[in-house]
């Protein structure tokens, strides 16, 4: 099936990219290091420290911020453009040429989380949900899903890397802003917590919480369902927009 | 013979601008068909329809009998494009590049070891099949280029501009290796700017201009319409008083451009007016520094109905 072997030859080219390798993998936990560090004195030690707090915030962050980006790269950064647009001339489907590029970074950011959140569970003893790190860890791959889905979105709105790239770092950036992941908005009043509602991270992030600190699963399958429809709603929007000439 | 491409009435607009302007033509199974037109002519829009990734506004295009309207994917098993941009992986090698393209067309197993070793020996890449892309000269990736458009053995090759930027060598490769496809029983579209190439490979030359066909024939018959004409380039030391009058008066003149001190004169090779030429020269106050005459050839004849003005 021509689907599995475009996949295929995706993420390879995925891997060939040190950026993207870098991005999903040890740049998280930079931040992971250099935040909790930094917000150290906020923290007890007993309870939650920063680490932990940070852990969990960071990886939602590196998920929400540099899936979507990944996916756009495998789409049409420059170099893998020039042989996506020979496999825009067989005879492959179109949404088979879109759902390869999502599928492709999907396994590819499934395999950089699943490995980083145990890692920060058991090797750097981070508090990732204890047994209940793979309901946190699903949590994420769904997430990275809509990542992936968002980022092929902007691919086929703008049609160019650059364009898709720098635009969408706007809604993503808000959405992030709205999930308090990096600053903590519930004081700046009860509209812009409100407004936080809409954000995907917001979701994530409120159901991590649950699921790690109050072995509470209830909100998981709301988001997951929340998460996936978005994620749909873009891939709708793909298959609308999407034109095999625009590689050529 | 049968044809392979029937090209009907095909209209093409981006925003204002016609790309492709009714555009009407076929090509022989079997025959190459050299596409020659200037920048902005419709060569690359006309390839694109032809190859499927882009929707014309209007117009029928059959291959091998195939509508393209509704036999999308059974027209691309029948192609290879050999697109102006390299359309190859840089990270893997020339084998690992040709053998995943051939294996989008549904190639496999021995089948696809035999055609990929093929497509390598025809562009002459085989001793380098190891080695990745990011590696190659120009003349190598543009050889590459090609190898994955006809390992899947396509009936119709579509090339745009496959002979940009490289050395001589790897030019005669290239043509040489068309001859060999056609001999292999392949339909070959080539486009390109290069009027010998043309001249070497192609059984018939389509000529486009603002989107749609000028001329066609083989390099005879379009040149035969030209026969009796000749161009004088001359070279004078001024050309100050010559004005847009000066030379037509003078029998058989067709045309003339004066470009700084040359003067370029589109003349009827039987009307033997060099002294009339050299007479209304002398006249003007100009000396004569240097003087060339060109028989019709493909190149005056295309410039002949394309027209002298730059392009972008």
């Amino acid at each position: 099936m021509n689907f599995i072997k475009i996949a295929k030859r995706d993420l390879i080219n995925i891997l060939h990219n040190p950026a993207l390798i870098i991005s999903n993998t040890i740049l998280p936990l930079v931040l992971i290091g250099v935040l909790g560090f930094v917000t150290k004195s906020n923290f007890g030690t007993t309870l939650i420290n920063s680490y932990d707090y940070q852990g969990v915030n960071m990886l939602i962050l590196s998920v929400a911020l540099f899936v979507a980006i990944t996916t756009s790269n495998a789409f049409m950064e420059e170099k893998v453009m020039r042989g996506n647009m020979r496999i825009a001339y067989a005879p492959v489907r179109k949404f088979e040429m879109v759902m390869s590029k999502i599928v492709s970074s999907y396994v590819f950011i499934s395999i950089c989380y699943g490995l980083l959140v145990p890692f920060c569970q058991y090797v750097l003893g981070l508090n990732m949900g204890g047994g209940n790190f793979m309901w946190f860890l699903l949590l994420l791959n769904v997430l990275g899903f809509f990542g992936c889905c968002f980022g092929a979105m902007f691919c086929c709105i703008f049609r160019s890397e650059e364009q898709a790239n720098s635009i969408m770092q706007i809604p993503l950036f808000i959405f992030i802003f709205l999930g308090s992941v990096l600053i903590r908005i519930h004081r700046l009043g009860k509209v812009v917590n409100m407004i936080a509602n809409i954000s995907p991270v917001k979701w994530v992030v409120g159901c991590s919480y649950q699921i790690i600190y109050d072995n509470d699963l209830h909100l998981l399958m709301q988001v997951i369902a929340g998460l996936l429809a978005l994620s749909f709603l873009c891939l709708l929007v793909c298959g609308l927009l999407f034109k095999p000439e625009e590689y050529v | 013979m049968t044809k392979a491409i029937d090209v009907d009435n095909l209209n093409k607009s981006y925003k204002n601008f016609k790309a492709v302007n009714n555009l009407t033509f076929h090509v022989t199974s079997g025959e190459i068909v050299g596409l020659l037109g200037p920048n902005g002519a419709g060569k690359s829009t006309t390839i694109n329809i032809l190859s499927t990734v882009l929707k014309p506004d209007s117009g029928s295009v059959m291959i091998s009998g195939h509508d393209f309207k509704n036999s999308k994917r059974e027209i691309k098993k029948l192609l290879g494009i050999v697109p102006q941009d390299l359309a190859i992986y840089e990270e893997i090698s020339a084998e690992k590049n040709v053998r995943f393209f051939a294996s989008l067309y549904g190639l496999s197993g021995s089948k696809l070891d035999k055609q990929v070793r093929e497509a390598l020996e025809i562009v002459g890449l085989t001793e380098r099949r190891k080695d990745k892309p990011k590696n190659f000269s120009g003349g190598m990736k543009r050889r590459l280029n090609i190898a994955c458009a006809i390992a899947h053995k396509p009936d119709i090759i579509i090339m745009d501009e496959p002979t940009v930027g490289i050395d001589p060598q790897s030019r005669n490769h290239i043509l040489e290796s068309i001859k060999k496809l056609r001999s292999n029983g392949a339909t070959v579209i080539y486009s390109t700017h290069y009027m010998e190439e043309v001249e070497e490979i192609a059984d018939r030359v389509i000529i486009m201009n603002d989107g749609t066909v000028i001329a066609s024939g083989t390099v005879k018959e379009i040149c035969k319409r030209f026969e009796h004409q000749i161009t004088y380039t001359l070279n004078v030391d001024t050309t100050t008083q010559l004005n847009k009058d000066s030379f037509g008066r003078i029998s058989g003149i067709q045309k003339f451009e004066i470009n700084a001190n040359n003067i370029v004169l589109i003349a009827d090779s039987r009307a033997s007016n060099l002294n009339d030429i050299f007479g209304t020269l002398f006249s003007f106050g100009c000396k004569l520094q240097s003087m060339s005459s060109e028989e019709a050839s493909l190149e005056t004849v295309f410039l002949d109905l394309t027209g002298k003005k730059l392009r972008d």
